[in-house]
């Protein structure tokens, strides 16, 4: 199912939510990339027909979607929260959505079968939803998104909270119901995450569509960008003496008081390459190393600047 | 372990075009509050009915001419007697709405679970009648239910016609009674629970709502007639009327059933501000 989105923009008073957007969604997974408050769920809640659009129009098949009961049978929606109806097990939780779309009582218990196994939530059935670890209530919220076969599926931070498991299975079904011909939207904001299930990616920030398209040409965007690389040892002069030779070290900074250098880079598959042979050589001891540029939001950052 | 068919397939069968999700809705309301509170629920709506149950036993068996005529008025069983028992059901009433309702659509707004229900074939009508459903279930357990057993009981104890005769559209003063006290009551609760950010809050709100006034009327009525702010004076006022008796306060039946009327529409219109998918500002 084609979904067509033209300048859409919503308001929440004087607040803009989503600003003149216009896209075109595809059969296949696509991935909403962008930091907290970039307008993800509200675009997702646009798009599933919750909310009315302040302006332009939003349709799938070319039927507008807001207040479209007919067309909500097709569309699977797994919303960013989860810690909701804590009395119920998983199992009257999908058992119960799938009956308010209209499926007799046998074909809804099928459905609710067929789901929950789909996501390895078998064994813990018959268990309430509020003794669910995260993970756990993050499976049972896919399965209802996917019980109903849905012809077009809106997964909002669908991987937030699961285990390495429980994200693999995750990834791998996102993968197969976009493969099947689905129209497969998720929305994240961890770049690695999306890149799993996808190439084809939309870029969000303060409600507005910064870019579209493959993501490794957004990868190639960023890799311009210097990344930071802090490192904490004691040896930091000499760790520092040692990288600002190299001419893809653009600045180097330290904090004597917690023994921390922070190092930007503009090659940093080079300079991962050539770290660990430097602290062999000098024999340094490194106590930690990350990357505080590592998340999406200083990215947006740098492509909006 | 288990194997299951990991591809979805479209399903052949009819859908209902117009699924009753209310029902739905109102279903799995009803098997929650069931099971976490179904003791304390028979509990507590069992005292009543056998008190009174004992007081129809008492008067079928005993010669009530033989007792002082103080107590024998007392035990009389009439239209005086089953509205009385309505009467008293709301102040039981008033709990089992805080323990069944409070949570219901609050919850839903704290968790933001709205989003789960209006992604799917749910509109605003089907969400807040399967809701009040569930209030009218339960409260109907504490009212209408067991005022009818007790009807059925004294004509099922008395070897004589005349009670029937007499009083066969009880059973309608009973329902209607009880509709009137399940829609104010159920239409507040919900109202409370859609504009509190919580449990504990909507209780609170509930419960000033209910008595602050009654309060309030005990207190001003002293001076002059106010008991119409009161919501449970007011239900009691339409009560007398529909069970045929004069009117207990001295304001017309008519303001209190405009006022009542009010409290509905007022909840109606809370509810359709406050029920929308969880909007996020950021």
């Amino acid at each position: 199912m084609k979904i067509e989105v033209d300048k859409l923009s919503k308001w929440y008073g004087q607040v803009i939510g989503v600003n003149n957007c216009t896209f075109t969604l595809k059969p296949g997974v696509t991935g909403f990339l962008g930091p907290n408050g970039a307008g993800k769920t509200t675009i997702l809640r646009l798009l599933t027909g919750q909310l009315k659009p302040s302006k332009g129009s939003v349709t799938i098949e070319g039927e507008p979607v807001w207040n479209n009961h007919r067309l909500f049978r097709a569309i699977g929606y797994c919303p960013e929260h989860d810690a909701f109806w804590q009395y119920l097990t998983g199992w009257d939780f999908v058992y119960s959505l799938m009956r308010m779309h209209g499926y007799s009582k046998g074909e809804s218990a099928a459905r609710a079968e067929r789901a929950i196994g789909t996501v390895d939530m078998m064994s813990d059935r018959s268990k309430r939803i509020g003794s669910y670890s995260k993970g756990m209530r993050q499976r049972i919220k896919l399965a209802q998104a996917i019980a109903h076969d849905p012809q077009v599926l809106f997964l909002d931070e669908p991987l937030n909270g699961m285990d390495p498991v429980g994200r693999r299975m995750a990834i791998d079904l996102i993968k197969q119901m976009g493969g099947e011909g689905r129209t497969v939207v998720v929305s994240s904001h961890i770049l690695h995450e999306v890149e799993e299930m996808t190439d084809t990616i939309l870029l969000l920030n303060h409600g507005r569509l910064l870019a579209e398209g493959n993501i490794y040409e957004i990868r190639r965007l960023i890799d311009t960008h210097p990344l930071q690389v802090t490192v904490q040892c004691e040896e930091i002069d000499v760790l520092m003496s040692k990288l600002v030779a190299y001419d893809d070290v653009q600045s180097v900074q330290f904090d004597r008081q917690r023994n921390r250098l922070t190092v930007e880079t503009i090659r940093p598959d080079e300079f991962f390459d050539r770290l660990p042979d430097i602290v062999l050589e000098n024999k340094i001891h490194v106590e930690s190393l990350w990357s505080p540029d590592e998340n999406l939001e200083a990215v947006f950052d740098y492509l909006v600047r | 372990m288990p194997i299951h068919e990991a591809t979805y397939l479209q399903w052949e069968g009819a859908v209902l075009e117009r699924p009753m999700t209310w029902f739905v809705i109102a279903r799995t309301g009803v098997r929650l509050v069931w099971r976490r509170l179904l003791a304390i629920l028979l509990f507590i709506a069992a005292i009543p009915v056998i008190f009174r149950g004992g007081q129809i036993y008492v008067v079928t068996r005993v010669d009530v001419g033989e007792l002082p005529a103080r107590l024998a008025g007392a035990l009389q069983i009439d239209a005086g007697f089953f509205l009385n028992f309505m009467k008293d059901q709301i102040y039981i009433l008033v709990p089992i709405i805080c323990i069944c309702g409070a949570g219901l659509i609050a919850s839903d707004r704290k968790y933001k679970a709205l989003p789960l229900y209006f992604a799917r074939p749910v509109n605003f009508w089907d969400y807040v009648s399967g809701k009040f459903l569930i209030l009218v279930f339960y409260g109907g357990l504490i009212t209408i239910a067991p005022a009818l057993l007790l009807f059925v009981l004294q004509i099922l104890l008395t070897s004589e016609t005349g009670f029937f005769n007499a009083y066969y559209l009880m059973p309608l003063s009973i329902i209607a009674t009880g509709a009137v006290i399940l829609v104010v009551h159920g239409g507040l609760m919900l109202a409370v629970s859609a504009f509190a950010r919580g449990i504990r809050s909507a209780v609170v709100g509930y419960f000033a709502l209910i008595f602050i006034p009654n309060l309030l009327a005990r207190i001003l009525s002293v001076f002059r007639e106010v008991r119409w702010i009161s919501i449970n004076r007011n239900i009691e006022q339409v009560a007398s009327t529909l069970f045929g008796r004069g009117n207990p306060y001295s304001y017309p039946v008519w303001v209190g059933g405009i006022i009542l009327a009010g409290i509905v529409v007022l909840c109606l219109a809370v509810l359709r501000l406050r029920i929308k998918p969880t909007e996020v500002v950021k």
